[in-house]
């Protein structure tokens, strides 16, 4: 297999892989780092092709253990962040090792968010943007707009969910239409 | 005993309060029970799981306003919905991306660039003649050696402190304190090269296909490092210039010391640029010994001046640090985009 299909097949698989990372380290900033040291080692194998069966599967686990070697890291470096606990940490990782859904899944998924996102009010979409735009704790948001960081991690709590309960809702209008 | 799994409503609660950093621990507990028994549970995590992706994604991508800023940027979000969704965001969105920061990093880079310098004089501190001797004084081949502190604005995230060494305004090497990877310019060609492998070297790194980008460590470093619009040490001219039509400068204090502190303030709100940049130089030499940029959203970048001692001639090259690696030069490797 020559070597660009493979790396755009990680590429295309981004979403996933960076919900995952955030899962078990809630930090953005080390979630991306992880993403592409795992890139780094998906182009190294990848030059042996033949050994690579089910390209998504061997790449999760690409992932996975070089999350797992991050986390180890940073827990040395940070002893005062409390850690995913390891039966939750293990949990999400076989969840997301297990997960069987298909790459279509996720594209889909995407184009219904970006349907979802523009139905959000101004201001909803401002919080939203706030909190993923630099992983601005609720906190720093709450300063910024005025309001505290609880009613911050309550309305962006109720706008998550607004936004999957969305998604999940036009995906099945598109499979009953189709 | 091994507890029966919570109703759905509580499972969305439970995936959004872990996302969000704020379960207990007997949360977390009854989380996991539920993701180990039921399938439902399962699904309902890996979605919200790819929304959380998705989500970090778009928002570093800068894709989350509504886009209404400029039609290059509302071109380019439109066709992340194309479903090409992660090739097209890693090919498109990093330009708007680099774009939306030069602002900051360009900042930062004129600050580095005072701090090389040693531009100040205690005659005067008035901005316009600060910067005047800034840009005469860009070109000097003085090794100087930083450290660079960036620290985020999640609380979780860690400061990455980086030591660079630069020389004038075109030869640098950066060295994170964990080791893992060098990136460097020797004045004609850009490098990078992590603890073992090959040294993959170009001339011009932001032509190359995104399947040989990625390839290099620390790659949003690497582009802020070799753009010719934002670079973190290079250009230093444009920078300055920059410096003085956006950003006020002034005395803060100056009490008859060897030290005086000086506070540029932005002159008008940038939500990628600093909102202050604060300078603490040495009144006989000149030379700035620290610096703090700080941005509205509470990320800020600290450069300290370490040491000013002549390095080798050959340092800025890859042979003085990763001797005996095979050396990969990436413009003669790759088709061209």
């Amino acid at each position: 297999m020559p070597e660009t299909p493979i790396i755009q097949q990680y590429l295309q698989l981004r979403s996933g892989f960076m919900g995952y990372l955030y899962a078990i380290t809630r930090d953005a900033e080390l979630a991306e780092e992880i993403y592409q040291n795992a890139a780094v080692v998906i182009l190294e194998k990848a030059e042996q092709p033949e050994t690579i069966r089910n390209f998504h599967a061997w790449a999760k686990e690409v992932v996975r253990r070089q999350a797992l070697h991050a986390i180890r890291a940073r827990k040395v470096s940070m002893q005062k962040t409390r850690a995913v606990s390891p039966e939750l940490l293990d949990a999400v990782s076989n969840t997301f090792l297990n997960d069987v859904s298909d790459a279509s899944v996720a594209l889909d998924e995407g184009k219904a968010l970006k349907q979802c996102l523009d139905g959000l009010t101004e201001d909803k979409r401002e919080l939203v943007a706030l909190r993923y735009e630099g992983s601005r704790s609720f906190e720093e948001i709450s300063n910024q707009i005025g309001s505290t960081p609880n009613a911050v991690q309550r309305s962006l709590s109720r706008i998550r969910k607004k936004l999957h309960s969305c998604v999940q809702q036009r995906l099945q209008l598109a499979e009953g239409a189709s | 005993m091994t507890q029966p799994p919570p109703p759905l409503s509580s499972i969305d609660d439970l995936i959004v309060g872990h996302f969000d950093g704020t379960l207990t621990i007997d949360e977390e507990q009854s989380l996991a029970t539920a993701l180990q028994t039921s399938m439902e549970a399962k699904q309902q995590f890996l979605s919200y799981m790819r929304l959380e992706g998705r989500l970090h994604s778009l928002g570093h991508d800068g894709f989350l306003r509504v886009p209404n800023v400029n039609s290059s940027i509302q071109e380019e979000g439109s066709q992340a919905e194309t479903g090409h969704e992660s090739t097209l965001a890693l090919n498109n969105h990093r330009r708007f991306r680099v774009l939306a920061a030069s602002t900051s990093l360009a900042v930062c880079a004129a600050v580095l660039l005072m701090l090389s310098s040693g531009f100040l004089g205690t005659s005067s501190v008035s901005a316009g003649s600060i910067l005047e001797k800034a840009q005469l004084a860009a070109e000097a081949l003085v090794d100087r050696t930083y450290q660079v502190v960036i620290s985020n604005t999640n609380e979780e995230s860690r400061p990455r402190s980086i030591t660079i060494n630069a020389r004038g305004g075109r030869q640098f090497l950066m060295r994170p304190d964990d080791g893992a990877y060098l990136i460097g310019n020797d004045g004609t060609t850009f490098w990078a090269t992590r603890k073992v492998g090959p040294v993959w070297t170009t001339k011009n790194f932001r032509s190359l296909t995104p399947e040989l980008q990625i390839r290099l460590p620390n790659r949003r470093l690497i582009e802020l490092a070799t753009s010719p619009e934002e670079p973190l040490l290079l250009g230093m001219a444009d920078l300055v210039s920059l410096i003085k039509r956006r950003y006020n400068v002034q005395l803060i204090q100056y009490a008859g010391g060897s030290e005086c502190h000086l506070s540029a303030t932005a002159k008008s709100d940038r939500r990628n640029a600093p909102q202050t940049i604060d300078l603490w130089a040495n009144v006989d030499t000149g030379v700035i010994l620290r610096s703090k940029s700080s941005w509205a959203n509470g990320r800020t970048m600290q450069f300290k001046l370490l040491e000013s001692r002549q390095l080798s001639e050959q340092w800025y090259h890859h042979s003085e640090h990763a001797s005996g690696r095979v050396v990969e030069d990436l413009d003669t490797s790759s088709p061209r985009p």
